[in-house]
């Protein structure tokens, strides 16, 4: 999945509003805003698919938990297209009486979900 | 159409309304939430703007900023101790930053008088430095202190003025921290102290121990002066061999003596004395053996003494002389590693020097950074002025150009828009300007020879449209022949020139009289009271109705330009349409102010 200007607006926005909550309620002081401000403006750009987005709202998460949110959000998003786009491959593989190929499929999404 | 300028009354409510951190009782982290929420929702984009606003580092931290004013702390408060200069500067800081905190945050109008009045001091003094506004200015203290005072405020409550002071402010805030190369210099100092005291220590010990070994020497002085030991030991020198002989022979007497001591002693002898009845003969007899003895002895131990003494005499000498000489030699290699310590104690001294004239000069540039945030924004607001009307006499030209059915008028109008511009890159970004050196040349060839030159210049290099080749001398020469091309052309050069000129350098006083009676600015004049109604009914306001067209006219023009510079901007941003020049028109209008709102 690319990382397209859509996409990084609906990104980019999230953090923002994180950041602003995060100050209101205390969990980041005025000295910390300009590093994390920083953080996402100088990586943001370097991104361009959906792993990438997702490493870096990892390490971001890590950082400064605030974001954790966005992160999880984020990986919903990413597994349902994944999880669509296997059903496709899946259903595709049954019409053509591939059954065992169609399996295999399925089974390599789970594990990987599963790992993540 | 002339545009509405906008009046002070408009400026100062949009001013405050942008500037001013309306909500009390908001700690500045709200407000930098707020900030950020809004930003972040105001477009799809604007998490950047939200994102980028927080990079900065909040007005609220600049306590922060100037306390890294001074090094020193004290070791138990851990708070600065600052030396006299530190605490000036920390001191101009504080009142600098003070100023500026309270004008981005709350506004112009909050400020007590006396920061006012600063202010309009400061924006002043920085616009005075513009040739273009310092007439203006001078024109206004003439006409009193009020005008002053609207012409400052209109810049103080533009948003766009306090746009600039707000980046140049947070410029300084968002410096590198201080570096802090005195602290290591001066420990590395400190150490090169020490070693260069422990030498100096050393050295005086060993100047002590060198004088002791040489005073001990003058006895054995062997110039001009000799000294009493060098006597003795010349003296004995010449006895030794004596001396000697004389122990040799004084040993045999003793070995005698002793013998005929041992004999006398002897207890047969004694025997024999004593059968004879004869004992006193006997002890005489031992008595004398014995003084013989003592003198043998006597003799031997002052010869053996005097030897010795001056065996004694040339170790100590030789002692003395082998002990200037290591002390010498001791001295020499202290006297080098004292030069290399001193040296190195030099160059510690030079470096702190350096470090603390650096660090002196880092906080000075800070203080001065925030001492500066009001005059230099006069300068960006200046320049953004500047570009625009630049701009507009650009874009006054392309117009003219469109609309030229004269297919001769095109190549002098594109030289016009190439003539006095200058291409600036300001990072990626090109940026047009005037090139202020053409721009002086030309002026100068317009006073003292006309236009013509000028106009020549112009067309020289360009296309002829007629023959679709560069143009030759030829037919330039027959085209400023033509009476009905220059009357139309030639104004436009000259406005063209003399508004570029006004803002760059301004018009020289005794070049009005020039202007207003050469044809060539008359002709300006009268294209510029034909194209613009409202100008030349504000004119006709001053002078009386139908005064354009009287004898004596252009006269009295000068003589109001010459009194009232700022009549030239209204001249010539009339002539183009334009909006009034830098916003000063409604701020120092005269006695006629009523007649001139218009502009």
């Amino acid at each position: 999945m690319n990382f397209d200007t859509a996409h990084k607006d609906k990104i980019g926005k999230q953090l923002a509003i994180s950041l602003a909550q995060g100050l209101k309620e205390g969990k980041i002081t005025l000295k910390e805003s300009p590093v994390i401000s920083s953080y996402i403006l100088d990586n943001i750009d370097k991104i361009t698919d959906s792993s990438q987005l997702i490493e870096f709202l990892k390490k971001l998460s890590e950082k400064w938990p605030i974001f954790a949110n966005t992160l999880t959000l984020e990986k919903g998003e990413v597994e349902e297209v994944e999880e669509e786009k296997t059903a496709k491959k899946a259903t595709d593989l049954i019409k053509e009486n591939k059954i065992d190929e169609a399996l295999k499929t399925i089974g390599e999404t789970t594990k990987k979900e599963e790992k993540d | 159409m002339v545009a509405q300028p906008v009046t002070a009354e408009v400026v100062v409510p949009r001013a405050i309304a942008i500037e001013a951190v309306p909500i009390t009782g908001l700690t500045a982290v709200d407000i930098m939430a707020q900030d950020v929420l809004k930003k972040a929702n105001e477009a799809p984009d604007g998490w950047r703007k939200a994102l980028e606003a927080s990079r900065q580092t909040p007005i609220t931290e600049i306590d922060k900023t100037i306390k890294q004013i001074g090094l020193e702390r004290n070791p138990t408060t851990g708070q600065k101790r600052r030396n006299q200069e530190e605490q000036k500067r920390y001191n101009r800081a504080e009142k600098a930053t003070g100023l500026g905190k309270k004008f981005l945050e709350q506004g112009y109008d909050v400020m007590s008088s006396t920061e006012q009045k600063k202010l309009r001091d400061m924006v002043l003094a920085r616009a005075r430095l513009t040739p273009a506004l310092a007439a203006e200015i001078d024109a206004m203290v003439a006409l009193g202190q009020s005008q002053e005072v609207k012409f400052a405020e209109r810049i103080l409550k533009d948003p766009r003025y306090a746009g600039f002071a707000r980046e140049i402010f947070q410029k300084n805030l968002n410096a590198e921290p201080l570096a802090d190369a005195v602290t290591s210099a001066s420990e590395k100092y400190e150490e090169a102290e020490i070693r260069k005291k422990e030498k100096e220590d050393e050295s005086k010990d060993l100047s002590l121990e060198i004088a002791v070994v040489e005073t001990q020497l003058v006895d054995f002085n062997r110039t001009v002066n000799l000294g009493p030991k060098a006597i003795e030991i010349d003296n004995l020198r010449k006895e030794v061999s004596q001396l000697q002989s004389e122990v040799t022979r004084y040993e045999g007497d003793l070995k005698l003596a002793e013998e005929t001591l041992t004999r006398r002693k002897d207890d047969r002898e004694y025997d024999a004395r004593r059968q004879v009845g004869d004992l006193t003969s006997h002890n005489l007899a031992i008595d004398a053996a014995q003084k013989e003895v003592n003198k043998c002895q006597k003799e031997l131990a002052e010869r053996r003494s005097k030897i010795k003494r001056l065996e004694q005499l040339e170790k100590d000498e030789e002692r003395l002389r082998n002990s200037k000489k290591e002390l010498a030699e001791k001295r020499r290699k202290l006297d080098v590693e004292r030069g290399q310590i001193d040296l190195e104690w030099q160059r510690r001294r030079m470096e702190l020097e350096d470090a603390g004239t650096l660090r002196a000069s880092q906080e000075e540039d800070l203080v001065r950074g925030f001492e500066d945030v009001f005059n230099n924004a006069v300068d960006g607001w200046v320049n953004t002025e500047v570009e625009r009307l630049s701009t507009t006499f650009e874009q006054e030209i392309t117009e003219k150009k469109e609309k030229a059915k004269d297919q001769r008028e095109k190549p002098l109008y594109d030289a016009l828009q190439k003539r006095w511009v200058k291409e600036k890159k300001i990072g990626k970004e090109t940026r047009r300007g005037i090139d202020k050196r053409q721009v002086d040349e030309d002026y100068n060839t317009l006073m003292d020879r006309g236009p013509y030159s000028i106009m020549y210049d112009m067309l020289n290099g360009s296309i002829n449209p007629e023959t679709n080749n560069l143009y030759v001398p030829a037919e330039i020469n027959a085209l400023l022949a033509d009476k009905e091309y220059v009357a139309k052309m030639q104004p436009e050069v000259v406005k063209q020139l003399l508004s570029r000129q006004i803002i760059t350098e301004g018009i020289r006083q005794e070049d009005i009289f020039i202007i207003v009676n050469s044809h060539w600015g008359q002709g300006m004049i009268e294209q510029a009271l034909a194209s613009n109604k409202e100008f030349r009914d504000a004119v006709e306001g001053v002078f009386g109705a139908g005064a354009v067209k009287k004898r004596g006219f252009f006269e009295k023009f000068g003589q109001q330009v010459k009194e009232h510079p700022w009549w030239w901007l209204w001249l010539l941003a009339g002539i183009i349409g334009a909006p009034i020049a830098f916003g000063i028109a409604a701020a120092q209008m005269p006695h006629e102010e009523e007649k001139l709102k218009m502009f």
